[in-house]
């Protein structure tokens, strides 16, 4: 008697998987007004033409390329439109990468990458939490650009803490990671004053399981097979089709700069709460650190209790 | 032969005594039944006191709120046996919107009866109107009932009286069709303050019947009360059927009593029509489409409607036309305005407001329905003009995106608006109840209504709220879902 069965045929919320593509969800997200995945269709979802007018201003205004109405027609998903555009996405190599715009009546949440050094991971908890909360992922530099990786977690969290200064000079500050991320976010609570949040966040919440250990999971052989390993994650949908040989090179030596840099990490000493979101207790984390146990069995549950943290 | 409702309830009462009357709950929910020999006496005691109350020859009407309890359904039978005009009022109805419909029985009558729950008659003060309209006789109305809630103006239809046990008529020609027996078990689903419930409720009684009253609507309890009471006829709206419909592990045997179920007042979306025609057969579901204010009625069976999907239906002793702006017949398949002739002019009723039917010259009246008729007489309903929403020149039923958006497993209710636009001049905005429990993207909604809708007719905005403003009827209050009410009135 109900309709649970007769079709459901949703593709399902696809996340973006690169700084393009989180730029361009977000972009859509402001146009339609709610969030979308990558692979859902522009018209289909009710885009008309003045929207698709919209996405292309904007397309215009961040990245310099004009594109036609037909483009959006033709390229009708963020999945599709950012091929278009990710020739330019050195314009997004920056650790800030805005996920969610919000409100602006709550204090930003930041989230910092896990060791493959990518923010995308954290759109689904953006839209979790919903849509009037201002979320920014922050990236590991060198995926995008010839910039060198952080060599040191110190050092990483001193440079997201000066990118995190630049867009919000005063606190309250939110924090947060999963994997190295939650390392980091913790070093970036340690020099920063007012933190209202520092969470860290089993990346198992985040993700599927076969996805969560990201780009990679272990060394590969030497010398790597790039085309090879690319294609790999193309197949588990962690990159995008186009992406080329060279961001494989680049994901490694990021990868492995995380990997150095989280064997050498000793710890500041923080007096302030650490909020877990998983498995406690954390081991890396200094005695002398508050653990507060967050209940939450899967990603929903883990957004209503971060909201609850974040007010 | 007819009879006064006096008359007729005393000799009932007599005539098979410990038979039950009424089934009703108190507030704590508790059962309590009357029999026949209890309810008559306490109907000619409430009349006698109504009657004294009212005095001779004073213009006064019974207010009684009318929610679904014994007190209630006494107190409006009482001022019936009477002979008061009665008011049968929505006891939740916003004090703006009772302070409205107290002025509008101002014009028509110079004091009123209020009948509380201890059924003793409490004199009312109506706000002085006007001169009451001419030839308007006071004594000439049976009841009195509210309308056009959907609209956000209320209107009192007042029937013409007083009103008479007639073994042809009671319950009416259209209803015996629709399954009804005299001396049935009736469960009374909707409030006595709508069109519908207060006529089967009071033909029921008149009808020899057994009348269960439901104090306010639970699929699941509305389920156990008809297998419980082996409910033999139930009038239903397409909100109730929907909410039943959705029950999980709903068994069709509970429903093995009943020989038919009606349903009135809003549209009915297709799924839940086709669920109810899975759940009964088609033999067992009616729908029937007529205004409160009684200008005539269309029929339609469930395997008419299972052959033209969409319908209401054939004119029942009404005569149905479709006339263009000008007054003009226009050819089957063509909209224009509905309007429809019955020979049972008696059973007429007006506005008591300023507003009045339109009527044409032969006797056809309209309350201003679009709709087309089919080359065998049927009947299709088109939007009222006033709920279709504009979006840059296209026309969007709400219906249509209310019914495609229940259609999503995630989806209870849904309540769709226009929202001003700069450039488009309005979009389609909609409100969505989720089921308890469970949680859906904004985007898959859209996408599930791209999959079903032109482009235009998706929502641009989705709003989930915990319930949909409807009248006891079923139609969603969309005045309520304006934006210029959004600070202002309330859902109930």
């Amino acid at each position: 008697m109900n309709h649970a069965l007769s079709e459901t045929s949703d593709a399902g919320y696809q996340r973006p998987r690169d700084p393009v593509e989180i730029w361009l969800a977000r972009h859509w997200q402001l146009v339609l007004g709610f969030a979308v995945g990558i692979r859902e269709d522009f018209f289909g979802i009710g885009g008309n033409s003045l929207d698709a007018a919209r996405v292309l201003d904007g397309i215009l205004r961040e990245f310099g390329v004009q594109l036609s109405l037909n483009a959006v027609a033709e390229h009708p998903t963020v999945e599709q439109q950012a091929t278009l555009i990710r020739d330019r996405a050195e314009r997004l190599s920056g650790p800030l990468i805005a996920i969610q715009d919000g409100d602006g009546t709550r204090s930003p949440l930041f989230l910092v990458h896990p060791d493959h050094g990518q923010a995308g991971l954290y759109c689904r908890l953006a839209h979790a939490l919903g849509e009037e909360y201002t979320v920014f992922g922050i990236q590991a530099a060198g995926l995008y650009s010839d910039a060198e990786p952080g060599r040191t977690l110190e050092a990483m969290a001193d440079a997201y803490v000066d990118a995190v200064r630049a867009e919000r000079p005063a606190g309250p500050y939110l924090l947060g990671g999963c994997g190295i991320g939650a390392a980091i976010a913790y070093e970036m609570a340690v020099r920063l004053d007012d933190v209202r949040l520092l969470a860290v966040i089993d990346a198992g919440l985040l993700e599927p399981p076969d996805a969560i250990t990201g780009p990679l999971s272990e060394e590969p052989a030497l010398p790597p097979d790039l085309p090879r390993i690319l294609a790999s994650w193309q197949e588990r949908d962690l990159v995008p089709r186009d992406a080329k040989p060279d961001f494989a090179a680049r994901s490694l030596r990021v990868w492995r700069a995380n990997q150095d840099a989280a064997r050498h990490w000793r710890p500041s000493p923080y007096a302030g709460p650490v909020e877990v979101f998983g498995l406690m207790p954390v081991a890396w984390l200094p005695v002398t650190g508050v653990q507060r146990a967050r209940e939450c069995g899967s990603g929903e549950k883990m957004a209503d209790a971060l909201r609850e943290l974040i007010g | 032969m007819t009879l006064s409702v006096r008359q007729r309830i005393a000799d009932l009462a007599r005539g098979e005594p410990d038979r039950t009357a009424l089934v009703g709950f108190d507030a704590r929910l508790a059962e309590e039944a009357l029999s026949w020999r209890e309810f008559g006496g306490r109907v000619a005691d409430t009349a006698s006191e109504l009657r004294a109350a009212a005095g001779q020859g004073a213009r006064c009407c019974a207010v009684v709120p009318a929610d679904n309890t014994l007190p209630a359904a006494i107190g409006i039978v009482a001022a019936l046996a009477a002979q008061v005009p009665v008011f049968a009022m929505n006891p939740a109805a916003a004090p703006a919107e009772q302070d409205a419909l107290l002025r509008q029985l101002g014009r028509r009558f110079a004091r009123a009866c209020l009948m509380d729950a201890r059924l003793r008659p409490q004199r009312l003060d109506l706000p002085a109107g006007p001169e009451p309209p001419a030839g308007a006789d006071a004594d000439a109305v049976a009841y009195l009932l509210a309308t056009g809630a959907s609209t956000g103006i209320p209107k009192i239809s007042a029937r013409p009286g007083p009103l008479r046990y007639d073994p042809a008529r009671t319950p009416s020609l259209v209803i015996r069709q629709t399954g009804w027996r005299t001396g049935q078990r009736t469960l009374i689903v909707g409030p006595l303050y709508h069109a519908a419930p207060f006529t089967a409720f009071v033909d029921a009684l008149l009808d020899h019947g057994t009348v269960v009253l439901q104090p306010f609507f639970a699929p699941q309890w509305t389920v156990e009360l008809v297998r419980r009471h082996a409910i033999e006829w139930l009038q239903l709206t397409p909100t109730h059927m929907r909410e039943i419909a959705a029950l999980p592990d709903l068994d069709p045997a509970s429903f093995a009593s009943l020989r038919a179920v009606l349903h009135t007042a809003a549209r009915c979306d297709a799924a839940t029509k086709r669920d109810w025609i899975a759940l009964l057969g088609p033999d067992r579901v009616y729908e029937l489409y007529g205004a409160t204010e009684g200008i005539g009625v269309t029929l339609v069976r469930g395997d008419e409607w299972l052959a033209r999907p969409g319908t209401v239906g054939r004119g029942f002793i009404t005569q149905v036309r479709i006339l263009d702006d000008a007054g003009h017949p226009v050819a089957p398949g063509v909209t224009g305005t509905v309007f429809m002739r019955t020979p049972q002019r008696a059973v007429r009723s007006d506005y008591v407001g300023e507003q009045a039917i339109r009527t044409t010259r032969d006797g056809f009246a309209t309350v201003g329905d679009h709709g087309r008729l089919d080359s065998g007489g049927y009947l299709y309903l088109e939007p009222r003009d006033h709920d279709i929403i504009n979006v840059g020149g296209e026309k969007v039923d709400p219906d249509e995106v209310e019914a495609a958006l229940r259609e999503h497993p995630a989806v209870v209710d849904a309540a769709v608006v226009a929202v001003p636009h700069q450039v488009l001049g309005s979009v389609v905005g909609a409100q969505v109840v989720l089921r308890p429990g469970a949680s859906v993207r904004k985007a898959e909604l859209a996408a599930h209504c791209g999959r079903r809708l032109a482009r235009y007719k998706i929502p641009k905005q989705f709003t989930f709220v915990d319930q949909v403003p409807r009248s006891g009827a079923g139609k969603v209050q969309r005045w309520r879902l304006a934006p210029q009410h959004e600070n202002g009135t309330t859902a109930p």
